[in-house]
């Protein structure tokens, strides 16, 4: 319980922060290049980067704890690298390895480790790796399974600078015949890439609610035909569908996040991302509609939120690659296993 | 700002699990003599003797005051038989409404009267109860309707006309809204009331209606000067629409709200069998299962809070438009997937119960309020 | 004036066809061509200016126009044939108002002074206009527009600002509806007014959309002097005149030329990245193109039904807005959803296929370029109660 209200606590921190930090221009800046080191810095005076850390002095705080805390960051397209270094800190926790000061990234793709020690493997997209000190991500050799980490310094040569939607800094990097700068055995709960799938519906709900919520406003104050659009059961409806998305999306990141507490294989991460993309893209197609053509402007804030929506849902694997890592286990376990694995 | 809803994850007390499997070992042995067909009816296969079955072991009212005949069990006990039941296709349609809408209501705002007649024979499993609210010019908006109860000497009488009452013809009681007071020009919510009518009674004429799937399942109730006694008023006198609306959450949100086509997904695995390689085919039973999964959680979560006393009513509008959305789009996948025929095949359960279900998915987001509805519901719990 | 001496409308339709092609393959520079980097490419400024310069040279500029005014004085159904052929051949679009709506405008309802004037100067790209109706509170809900034309002797005084007015900053003028007089209903007392960009008191500021590009400004009017022989049509008959040709607007809008550019680019990526076996995306695949192919059709029975009539498009036409703005969405979706995670890269996307030929393409951009269609012209859910309105007699 005590554990509970030092999460909501924090969540409640840096919702309190973010809004008073965070504003387009902030996020413009960001996506110029010119991102806001200072509130990184101060986030991780915080603390706020360490509490899912496990282990003898960490707070050790679980998924359901820090859901809101994630949701917060969505909320507020925080331009900050905190999701991921929070994982990635609780990753190093768990494989007891140094925890480098600064921010994280995380590669959700297939490495291996060689018997040289050579890593290999490439990853398309990593969210924040140009910014990270350390980026991590799981290597298998033979039956072991590695946590290894990769200075950000030693990979610049191996990075390519991609320009997501997110516009956050972004890099594709080629780890083969690397060597880590360190490496330990993990008993994760789940893959990076299924953590990292959770994560991203985390924030992909955070983010959904917030353009819902500038829906809503904006169809009550926007007038045409004498009265408020919102007052159209055209636009009723579609704004209720994306609601009905968004309770789905925070439903289903929710249960994943229990699924993950509980330390067992499960289909959580597959269900929560399925469901947060849908999510994703209908939630934003739908606020596009409401708002016309001044939802499609640079200078409105919509655009800083449905673009991380449009990453997110990609993020970490979309819609169709989740729903058929679902189905393909579901159908491999057969007809009489369905009810019983739904209701466990 | 926050969120117009209110969704947390819930799991299962262990206690409640401790039932599921003696409910699944019973469903199971009973299913066997259960045809495509049947199952696909859901909660609208209507079997007296299953109901009684169910009512010997302590499965119906569950949760009741063991005074009433009742078991006094937690409401995630009932929960989980409920879906045992319905992820079988069991036909519990001769107790579910009364187990699901009218035995709470009598429970909440019957007299003990009324209650000491009617909840022990509902847990039994001998009482079926249908509901008398649409008309024929009263159907989303139901607050329009004009059957009336007049106050006579020792009771009232009734006359008016209600339409689409599933299962009249075989049911005992219906509980039915009419006018009480005020006319419609007083504002048409005011002035309704709830009365426990007896099916049996002199004037009801019933006359079922044949449905799309030629069936006749639902009826027109014709009311001729029906007399009923003063201890047919439930609740309050005009205070009827306030006590019909309370019930909604309930009935909104349950399981049967997602799971009406769930028995053709584990027909359809077992028809494909464990060694599919075919990828759109596991994104789509992928997605199914996502979305069961999900719909689950919501439907827990609002039981949850109804049992704390919440009245979660934007999330049960939320959790029924995206499960009967669920319910609805099941069966054209199914039958994309399995490249079944639907059809009336005695034997073969998937392509039956795809037959009927294709007839009547239409339905799920008719009965029990319109999608329209719905969607009018949650716009106006954001706020617009 | 000079008119149009060829008469390509006398030709058969196959001749007509093949001509076009054959000049199309000749004149229209290969580097312009709309790709699968660019699907939907759009030319504006001097490049989009020397290609319709050189269509005027070769007699195939301004195919709606009558002849006498210098237009090709096509049917209806060879400017359909017209449209197609240069869509096959991947010629950009070039949002040129000036041929497709201010021409026609005036060639109906301008004085003789005015087409003699402006005409011209619209086919030799001299002046390129844009269109300035929305404001800031009168987007769908147009008649409530508030920018205000008040007349002092000769000239107007214009004040107040336009919206959404699509490159206005690549204009040297602009059609408005202003506000001219008062009455009971809001449709009356507007005007239809031409003005010079140059003219002084306006300013113009550009907005950046949602895939970085300058597409649409702002135009703020402060005491501008507009000479009243500007007004086109009766004084506060504007709502008339901008009406007149809003039937044809949709059938242009309508067209399934940018879905088609989005099909073939979807097309290209499932063979690219190896999708054929993937009976869902084949699927998928196979209804978006059995969806345009059944859109063509209605496409076509419409426009024909409009030619055979030789009257004026109906209500039926916003059937054609909201088919083609939905099935592009549609199509620009797949594309991103069969991508994966190239769906989040913003800019180039090489794709290695099997063909080991790699194609470079924008897949945010197509995404970004598709989203306005549902709203701009006319949004979607405003062609839908036309449609029950109109078409269905459903009452209000
Ligand atoms: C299988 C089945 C079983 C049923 N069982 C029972 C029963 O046991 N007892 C009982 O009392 N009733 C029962 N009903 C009736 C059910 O509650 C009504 O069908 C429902 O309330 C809709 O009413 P209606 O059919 O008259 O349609 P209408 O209300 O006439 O609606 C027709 C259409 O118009 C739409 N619409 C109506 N108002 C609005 C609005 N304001 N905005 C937008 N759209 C609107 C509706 O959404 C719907 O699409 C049953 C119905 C079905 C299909
Ligand atoms: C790319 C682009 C280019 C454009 N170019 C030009 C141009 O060159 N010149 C020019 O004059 N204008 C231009 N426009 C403006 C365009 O015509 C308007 O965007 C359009 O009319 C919608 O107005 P709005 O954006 O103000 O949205 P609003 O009218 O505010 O609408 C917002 C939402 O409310 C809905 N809504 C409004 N009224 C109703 C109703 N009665 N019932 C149901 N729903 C309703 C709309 O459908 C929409 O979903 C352009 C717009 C775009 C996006």
């Amino acid at each position: 319980m005590s554990e509970l209200n030092i999460a909501e606590l924090l969540a409640d921190q840096l919702e309190k922060l973010l809004a008073a930090e965070v504003s387009a221009e902030s996020l413009a800046a960001l996506e110029n290049g010119t991102g806001n080191r200072a509130l990184w810095q101060h986030i991780e005076a915080m603390g706020v980067a360490d509490v899912m850390c496990t282990g003898a002095e960490a707070a050790g705080l679980g998924w359901q704890e820090c859901a809101e805390l994630f949701r917060v960051l969505g909320r507020h397209a925080a331009p900050l690298p905190l999701a991921e270094t929070l994982l990635g800190r609780r990753l190093l926790s768990q494989a007891g390895l140094a925890i480098p000061e600064g921010p994280l990234a995380l590669v959700d793709a297939d490495i291996s480790l060689d018997d040289a020690g050579c890593l290999q493997g490439a990853a398309d997209m990593i969210s924040w790796a140009p910014w990270a000190t350390a980026i991590l991500g799981i290597a298998r050799r033979g039956a072991e399974t590695l946590l290894f980490s990769v200075a950000g310094t030693a990979v610049s040569a191996a990075a390519t600078e991609l320009h997501s939607l997110e516009r956050a800094p972004t890099a594709a990097i080629d780890f083969s015949g690397m060597t880590p700068q360190a490496q330990a055995p993990i008993a994760a709960e789940a893959s990076i890439r299924e953590q990292l799938a959770v994560v991203r519906a985390l924030l992909i709900s955070g983010a959904c609610d917030k353009v819902v919520e500038l829906a809503v406003e904006y169809a009550n104050t926007r007038k045409q035909f004498g009265k408020p659009i919102g007052k159209f059961q055209a636009l009723q409806h579609q704004l209720a569908e994306a609601s009905c998305r968004a309770a789905a999306a925070e439903m289903a990141a929710k249960y994943a996040c229990r699924e993950l507490d509980q330390k067992q294989p499960s289909t959580g991460a597959a269900v929560a991302k399925y469901t947060a993309s849908v999510a994703a893209r209908e939630v934003s197609r739908i606020a596009h509609q409401v708002f016309g053509a001044i939802g499609i402007t640079d200078e409105h804030e919509l655009h800083y939120f449905t673009r991380r929506l449009w990453q997110w849902r990609v993020d970490a694997g979309n819609e169709r690659y989740w729903s058929g890592q679902l189905g393909a286990r579901v159908l491999a376990a057969g007809s009489a296993q369905l009810w019983p694995s739904l209701t466990a | 700002m926050t969120a117009a809803y209110r969704f947390s994850p819930y799991a299962v007390p262990p206690q409640a699990e401790a039932l599921r499997a003696e409910v699944r070992e019973f469903v199971q042995a009973e299913a066997s003599h259960w045809s495509g067909w049947q199952i696909a009816h859901s909660w609208t296969g209507f079997d007296r003797q299953l109901s009684r079955k169910l009512g010997e072991r302590g499965w119906i009212g569950m949760t009741w005051p063991k005074r009433y005949g009742g078991h006094e069990r937690s409401a995630m006990e009932r929960y989980v038989v409920l879906e045992e039941l319905l992820a079988a296709g069991a036909p519990v349609g001769a107790h579910w409404v009364a187990d699901r809408q009218s035995g709470p209501l009598i429970l909440r705002l019957g007299s003990e009267a009324q209650k000491a007649k009617y909840l022990p024979a509902i847990c039994r499993g001998e009482a079926a109860f249908c509901i008398g609210l649409s008309e024929p010019d009263a159907g989303s908006d139901l607050a329009s309707l004009r059957s009336k109860a007049e106050r006579v000497e020792g009771g009232w009488r009734l006359n008016g006309r209600k339409i689409w009452t599933t299962y009249a013809q075989d049911c005992d009681v219906m509980i039915g809204l009419f006018r009480t007071g005020f006319s419609e020009a007083h504002g048409k919510h005011k002035g309704l009331s709830q009365f426990l009518i007896d099916l049996q009674t002199p004037g009801i004429e019933i006359n079922p209606i044949r449905d799309l799937t030629g069936e006749s399942h639902f009826n027109e109730i014709v009311f001729d000067d029906v007399l009923l006694g003063e201890d047919a008023l439930m609740g309050v006198e005009n205070d009827g629409w306030a006590q019909a609306n309370a019930e909604l959450a309930f009935e909104r949100s349950g399981p049967d709200r997602y799971l009406s086509s769930f028995p053709l997904l584990p027909l359809a695995l077992a028809q494909l069998g464990q060694a599919v390689d075919d990828p759109s085919i596991a994104r789509d039973i992928g997605a199914l299962v996502a979305e069961l999964t999900v719909l689950r959680q919501m439907s827990l979560s609002i039981q949850n809070q109804l049992e704390s006393g919440a009245t979660p009513l934007q999330e049960a509008a939320i959790t029924k438009l995206l499960g009967t959305g669920l319910e609805q789009r099941m069966p054209g996948l199914i039958a994309d997937i399995v490249e079944a025929q639907p059809l009336r095949r005695r034997g073969d359960k998937l392509s039956e119960a795809l037959a009927y279900l294709i007839q009547v998915e239409p339905s799920f987001s008719l009965r029990g309020g319109t999608n329209e509805i719905m969607k009018m519901i949650i716009a106006r719990g954001m706020g617009l | 004036m000079t008119p149009m001496t060829i008469d390509r409308d006398a030709l058969s339709d196959e001749e007509f066809r093949g001509q076009l092609r054959a000049f199309l393959a000749e004149y229209y520079p290969a580097e312009l061509k709309q790709d699968f980097y660019r699907p939907f490419r759009r030319l504006r400024g001097e490049p989009a200016n020397q290609w319709l310069r050189t269509l005027q040279q070769h007699g195939w500029r301004a195919p709606a126009w009558p002849r006498e005014h210098g237009g090709m004085g096509l049917s209806f159904r060879k400017q359909l044939i017209y449209h197609e052929e240069l869509e096959h051949a991947g010629v950009a679009r070039i949002i040129d108002l000036g041929e497709t709506q201010l021409g026609p405008t005036l060639i109906k309802l301008g004085s003789a002074a005015q087409c003699e004037h402006y005409l011209p100067r619209i086919l030799n790209c001299e002046h390129v206009w844009c269109q300035g109706y929305s404001e800031p509170n009168a987007g769908s809900d147009l008649a409530s527009l508030r920018t205000s034309a008040v007349l002092e002797g000769d000239e107007f005084v214009v004040n107040g600002q336009k919206i959404w007015t699509t490159h206005a900053n690549d204009s040297t003028h602009i059609f408005t509806l202003v506000r001219t007089g008062k009455y009971a209903k809001k449709q009356q007392g507007i005007s239809f007014l031409l003005i010079d960009l140059n003219t002084p008191g306006i300013t113009i500021r550009p907005i950046i959309n949602l895939a970085g590009e300058d597409e649409f400004c702002e135009v703020f009017f402060d005491n501008v002097r507009v000479p009243r022989d500007n007004l086109v049509g009766e004084l506060d008959q504007g709502w008339t005149v901008a009406k007149a040709l809003l039937g044809y607007e949709r059938v242009w809008i309508g067209s399934p030329a940018l879905a088609g550019k989005a099909l073939d680019l979807g097309q290209h990526l499932v063979q690219q990245l190896g999708l054929e076996s993937d009976r869902g995306v084949m699927d998928q695949l196979a209804q978006l193109q059995a969806d345009l192919h059944d859109y063509r059709l209605l496409y076509s029975r419409i426009c024909d039904a409009i030619a055979d009539s030789g009257k004026p498009p109906g209500p039926e036409v916003s059937m054609l807005k909201v088919y083609a703005s939905e099935l592009l969405h549609r199509l620009t979706e797949f594309n991103v959803s069969i991508s994966g995670e190239y769906g989040a890269v913003v800019g180039d996307v090489e794709l290695a296929g099997p063909s080991a030929e790699v194609t470079a393409t924008d897949l945010y951009w197509q995404l970004m370029m598709a989203r306005p269609v549902t709203i701009f012209a006319g949004a979607n859910e405003i062609q839908r109660d036309i449609l029950a309105k109109t078409v269905l007699g459903l009452q209000a």
